[in-house]
C-alpha cells in the first residue's frame, strides 16, 4: 500500500490517539500495570553470573541498520552496559557494518552508559567492534569473540536472520549464560532452542518499559494494549459476519486493500 | 571420578559425535543417484506450475534471482527446475536480481539448461542482471524498463536483444517468480502484486517459508516452493529426476536422525529421573 | 554528440525535479540552500541554551518524521498516467537518495575502527596478533584487486580495437583472475560454508533443547516430529497407504503438517506479528513525537 485509504486512516489514527492518550494520562500520574517478562527479569543474573566468573558478557544488536528494532536493542543496550559498568565488568559490543551510521550511534551509547555512571575513564573503545557488512562475516567474527573472550554472558536483541542460531549455539558451547529477543517471528524458534531466556514478539518492545518503569513507556504499552484489543474486535466482527453473510461483506470488503 | 550410566551418557553425546553422524547420513544416500523415494507434490508448488502453464505466449516472466552463495543450495534447484518447465513450454523469460551475485548464478543454470533444451540467449530468454535502487527501481522499471535497465549482463543494449522488443513495462510481464532466502519477497508484493496485480510466486529457503503462508492464503501469492522440498516438486512436476529429488533421501534421512536424537535424550532423561538422578 | 541529459540517472523519475531537467542551475540552489539550512542548525546547536537546544532538536525530528506521515496519509491524485500520488510524491525519492548520502560519510568509520583495533593489537603483540596481520593483508589486498579490477574494466570499455581489446585483457588477466580468486573463490564459499554449519548447530540444539519435561513440552516435541516427518518423503511414504481421494486423507503425514503450518501456526504468527506492527508502532511515535525514554533519547544535550 503506497498511500492511505479512508479506513486505514481511521485506524491508524485511532491507534495513535491510544498510543498518545494513554502516554499522556501516565505523565499525568496514572499508576500502570506490566506483568511480569520472565526474560527480562534474568539480564540482572547474567550480568552478576559473568562479575563472578571474571569474565565479560556480549551484546549483539543484529543486522539491523539504524532503525526501530536497532534502537530499542540499544536501549536494552544501554542498561546492560550501564549496570556491567557499576560492577566492573566488560561488554563487548560487535556491530554490524550494513547501515554506516550505526556504529558511531552505537559507540556514542555505550559511551554514555559509562558517563551515566560516572566512570568515563573506564570506556574502552576496543569494547564497541565493528566487525563486518557481510551477514556471515559478522557471525563468524562474534563467534570468533566468543570462544576467544569466554563471553559469560551474551545479549542477543535486534534484527537477526540465519545466523541467530549460529550465535546463540556458540554461547552454548562456551557455556555462556543467553538472553535474546527479536521481533522477527522466524527466528524465534532458534533462540528457545538455544538460549536460556528468550523475549518473543511485543515483549521486545516491552523491554524498555519493563526495565525503566518510565510512566510514558508504561503510558505507551496500555496504549498498545487498548489497540490489539480493537484489532481483535475487528478481526471477531469480520468472522461473525462472514459466517452470517458470507466472505463478501460490508465490512470484510470495508477493509480489503 | 564418578562414572556416568548409560542413561547421563545417551543424555550428553559429545557434538563432535552428532555432526560426525549428520554428515554420514546427509552424504552417504548422494552417492546412490536412484529416485527411491517418492515425492508428494504440494498444493503450493502446483499453484507456480499452473501459474506458469497460464501465462499468455506474447508477456514474459521475471525471474528474480535474489539469492547468493549461502541459499544457493535451495534456490538454485528451484530456480532451474522453473527454468527447464519455462523452457519446455516455449515461454519466454527475463533474469533479474537484486542481489550481486544472482544474475551469474541463474545465468550459469540457464545456459547449461538451453544447451540442453535447445534454447537461445536473446531469443528465449535475457539476463537484466544486479539491479540496484530498491522500491524506487522497482517502480521506474515497473513504468518503464528502460528507465533502469540499458544494458543487458553481457553488456548490450536491450534494443538490439531481439526478445525485448515486445518488452517496454510491466503490463508486459505475466508472471513474476522471485527465489530468495531474505524478505525482499515482500518487496514485490507491495509494489509489483499490490498496484498491478501481476501474479507472483515465491521459491524460499525452508527457514522463512512459514512467513509466507499468510500471503498464500490472502491471494497474495499464487504458489510456493518451499526450500529444497519444493525443489523436488517441482522436478516431479516437470517428470525430470533433477538436484532437488536427489537431495530429498539426504534430507529425509537428516530428519529422521534429528527425531532418534530427541528420543534417545529423552529416553536417556526419563530413565534418569526415575533412578531419582543424573544430567539434566 | 553531448548528452541532451546531463542526468541520466534521472532520466525515468521524470516526476522529480523536472524543473531540474530542464535549468541545472535549480539543483546547485537546492543543494546550497541545504548545506545553509544545516549550517544554521549547526550553530543554533552550538549557541542556544540547553532547553532551547531541546526544543529544536524536537522540532528537527518532528518535521522529518511529518513529511513522511503527510505523504502516506494525504489524498491522492493521478500525477501521470499509472502513477498516483500527493504534491509530496515527487519528493520521496530525493530525500531517500540524500538519506543514503548521508550515510554514505560514515562508511569509513568502520574500517578505522578495525584497523585502528588490530593495529593495537600488532604493536602491543597482544594474543592472535598474527591474526591481525592477516586482517591487514587481506584488507590491503581486496581494496587493491577490487579498485583495481573495476578501473580495468573501465579501460577495456573504452578500447574499440578488438587487437589491442586482446592484448589488454591479456595484460590484466592476473588481476581479474585475482579478483575472481578472492570474492567468487574466497568469499562466497565462506559464507556458503557459515550457512551450512547451521545444519550441524541445528542438531546439537535440538538434541540439548527438547527434553519433555512439561505437558507443553511433549505437545511441541509431538507437533515437531510430525512437521519435521512431513517435510521429506521418507515421513510422507510412512502415511500413503492412505488414498488421496478418500475421507481420511487428512491423516495422510504431509496434509497434517500442511494442516499445522497453515492453520495453527500461520494463525499464531499473525497474532504475534499484529503485536509487533502495533509495538513498532509505538516505538515509531515515541520517537516522532520525542516521546521515547531511554539512555539514548533523555540525555543532556
Amino acid at each position: 500500500m503506497e498511500h492511505s485509504n479512508t479506513q486505514t486512516a481511521v485506524l491508524l489514527g485511532v491507534l495513535a490517539l491510544f498510543i498518545v492518550f494513554n502516554v499522556l494520562r501516565a505523565r499525568r500520574g496514572k499508576e500502570l500495570f506490566i506483568r511480569r517478562i520472565p526474560g527480562v527479569d534474568h539480564i540482572d543474573e547474567a550480568i552478576g553470573r559473568a562479575t563472578e566468573m571474571g569474565r565479560p558478557l556480549l551484546f549483539s544488536s543484529g543486522l539491523g541498520g539504524l532503525d526501530i528494532i536497532t534502537l530499542q536493542a540499544l536501549e536494552i543496550m544501554s542498561h546492560v552496559v550501564r549496570h556491567a559498568a557499576r560492577l566492573n565488568t566488560r561488554v563487548l559490543v560487535p556491530v554490524y557494518g550494513g547501515d554506516p551510521p550505526l556504529f558511531p550511534v552505537v559507540e556514542q551509547v555505550y559511551r554514555e552508559a559509562y558517563v551515566a555512571e560516572g566512570k568515563p575513564e573506564a570506556f574502552n573503545p576496543d569494547d564497541v567492534r565493528f566487525l563486518s557488512g557481510d551477514q556471515f562475516a559478522y557471525a563468524s567474527g562474534v563467534m570468533g569473540l566468543m570462544h576467544r573472550e569466554k563471553v559469560a554472558g551474551t545479549f542477543l536483541f535486534g534484527y537477526f536472520a540465519a545466523e541467530s542460531l549460529l550465535l546463540a549455539e556458540t554461547g552454548q558451547q562456551v557455556g555462556a549464560i543467553q538472553l535474546a529477543g527479536t521481533p522477527q517471528t522466524d527466528q524465534i524458534p532458534f533462540f528457545v532452542a538455544a538460549c536460556d531466556y528468550t523475549i518473543i514478539g511485543e515483549e521486545y518492545w516491552a523491554t524498555s518499559a519493563y526495565i525503566s518503569r518510565e510512566p510514558v513507556l508504561l503510558g505507551s504499552l496500555v496504549g498498545q494494549d487498548w489497540s490489539k484489543i480493537l484489532i481483535a474486535i475487528i478481526i471477531l466482527a469480520g468472522l461473525v459476519l462472514a459466517l452470517f453473510y458470507g466472505p463478501n461483506n460490508w465490512f470484510s470488503l470495508l477493509w480489503k486493500i | 571420578m564418578e562414572q556416568k550410566t548409560l542413561s547421563q551418557r545417551v543424555q550428553a553425546i559429545d557434538r563432535k559425535y552428532l555432526y560426525l553422524l549428520l554428515g554420514v547420513v546427509m552424504i552417504a544416500p548422494l552417492f546412490y543417484q536412484e529416485h527411491f523415494l517418492p515425492t508428494f507434490v504440494s498444493q503450493e508448488a502446483v499453484g507456480i506450475y499452473e501459474a506458469v502453464e497460464a501465462v499468455p505466449p506474447d508477456k514474459v516472466i521475471v525471474l528474480a534471482a535474489d539469492y547468493d552463495v549461502a541459499t544457493m543450495g535451495e534456490n538454485q534447484p528451484q530456480l532451474e527446475a522453473a527454468i527447464r518447465h519455462i523452457m519446455k513450454s516455449g515461454k519466454r523469460f527475463v533474469i533479474l536480481a537484486q542481489s550481486q551475485v544472482g544474475p551469474e548464478l541463474a545465468e550459469k543454470g540457464a545456459e547449461t539448461l538451453a544447451k540442453e533444451l535447445h534454447k537461445s540467449y536473446g531469443v528465449d530468454w535475457v539476463n537484466w542482471g544486479f539491479l540496484a535502487g530498491g522500491v524506487p527501481m522497482l517502480k521506474g522499471l515497473a513504468s518503464n524498463v528502460r528507465s533502469e535497465v540499458k544494458k543487458d549482463i553481457h553488456n548490450k543494449p536491450l534494443d538490439e536483444i531481439p526478445m525485448m522488443a515486445n518488452v517496454k513495462d510491466i503490463h508486459d510481464v505475466g508472471l513474476w517468480l522471485d527465489f530468495t532466502g531474505s524478505g525482499i519477497w515482500g518487496m514485490y508484493v507491495q509494489f509489483i502484486y499490490g498496484p498491478y496485480k501481476v501474479p507472483l510466486g515465491v521459491g524460499c529457503t525452508a527457514v522463512i517459508g512459514p512467513q509466507l503462508f499468510p500471503y498464500l492464503d490472502s491471494g497474495q501469492l499464487v504458489g510456493q516452493l518451499f526450500g529444497m522440498r519444493g525443489a523436488a516438486e517441482y522436478e516431479e512436476l516437470n517428470h525430470h529426476f533433477g538436484r532437488g529429488d536427489r537431495a530429498m533421501p539426504s534430507i529425509s534421512f537428516a530428519h529422521l536422525l534429528i527425531i532418534v536424537l530427541i528420543i534417545l535424550g529423552n529416553a536417556g532423561y526419563f530413565v534418569a529421573r526415575r533412578r531419582g538422578g543424573g544430567a539434566r | 554528440m553531448k548528452n541532451p541529459n546531463p542526468y541520466p540517472h534521472f532520466q525515468g523519475h521524470h516526476l522529480i525535479f523536472p524543473a531540474i531537467i530542464k535549468n541545472p542551475q535549480a539543483l546547485w540552489l537546492m543543494i546550497g540552500a541545504s548545506l545553509a539550512f544545516c549550517v544554521l542548525i549547526f550553530f543554533l546547536l552550538q549557541l542556544l541554551p540547553g532547553r532551547s537546544r531541546r526544543w529544536l532538536i524536537i522540532g528537527c525530528t518532528f518535521l522529518a518524521g511529518c513529511f513522511y506521515s503527510m505523504e502516506f496519509f494525504l489524498p491522492v491524485h493521478q500525477l501521470e498516467p499509472g502513477k498516483m500520488g500527493n504534491f509530496l510524491t515527487p519528493w520521496v525519492e530525493p530525500l531517500g537518495f540524500f538519506v543514503m548520502s548521508m550515510g554514505g560519510f560514515a562508511i569509513g568509520l568502520g574500517v578505522v575502527n578495525l584497523a585502528a583495533y588490530h593495529a593495537k593489537a600488532i604493536a602491543g603483540r597482544k594474543q592472535g596478533w598474527e591474526n591481525s596481520v592477516v586482517f591487514f593483508l587481506a584488507l590491503i589486498a581486496m581494496i587493491v584487486i577490487g579498485i583495481w579490477n573495476v578501473h580495468v574494466g573501465r579501460i577495456a570499455q573504452q578500447i574499440k580495437d578488438p587487437g589491442v581489446l586482446k592484448a589488454f585483457e591479456h595484460h590484466t588477466k592476473t588481476v581479474t583472475d585475482g579478483y575472481e580468486l578472492l570474492f567468487n573463490g574466497m568469499l562466497q564459499p565462506l559464507g556458503a560454508t557459515m550457512f551450512s554449519v547451521l545444519a550441524f548447530f541445528i542438531v546439537s540444539a535440538a538434541y540439548r533443547a527438547f527434553r519433555i519435561r512439561t505437558l507443553e513440552a511433549a505437545l511441541m516435541s509431538a507437533t515437531a516430529f510430525l512437521v519435521l516427518l512431513s517435510m521429506v518423503p521418507l515421513g510422507m511414504a510412512i502415511t500413503s497407504s492412505i488414498n488421496v481421494h478418500s475421507g481420511y486423507a487428512g491423516l495422510r503425514l504431509e496434509n497434517l503438517g500442511r494442516w499445522i503450518l497453515v492453520v495453527i501456526n500461520m494463525s499464531t504468527v499473525r497474532a504475534i506479528n499484529f503485536g509487533v506492527a502495533v509495538g513498532g508502532l509505538a516505538m515509531s511515535l515515541r520517537v516522532w513525537l520525542s516521546l521515547e525514554r531511554g539512555a539514548y533519547f533523555d540525555q543532556k544535550v
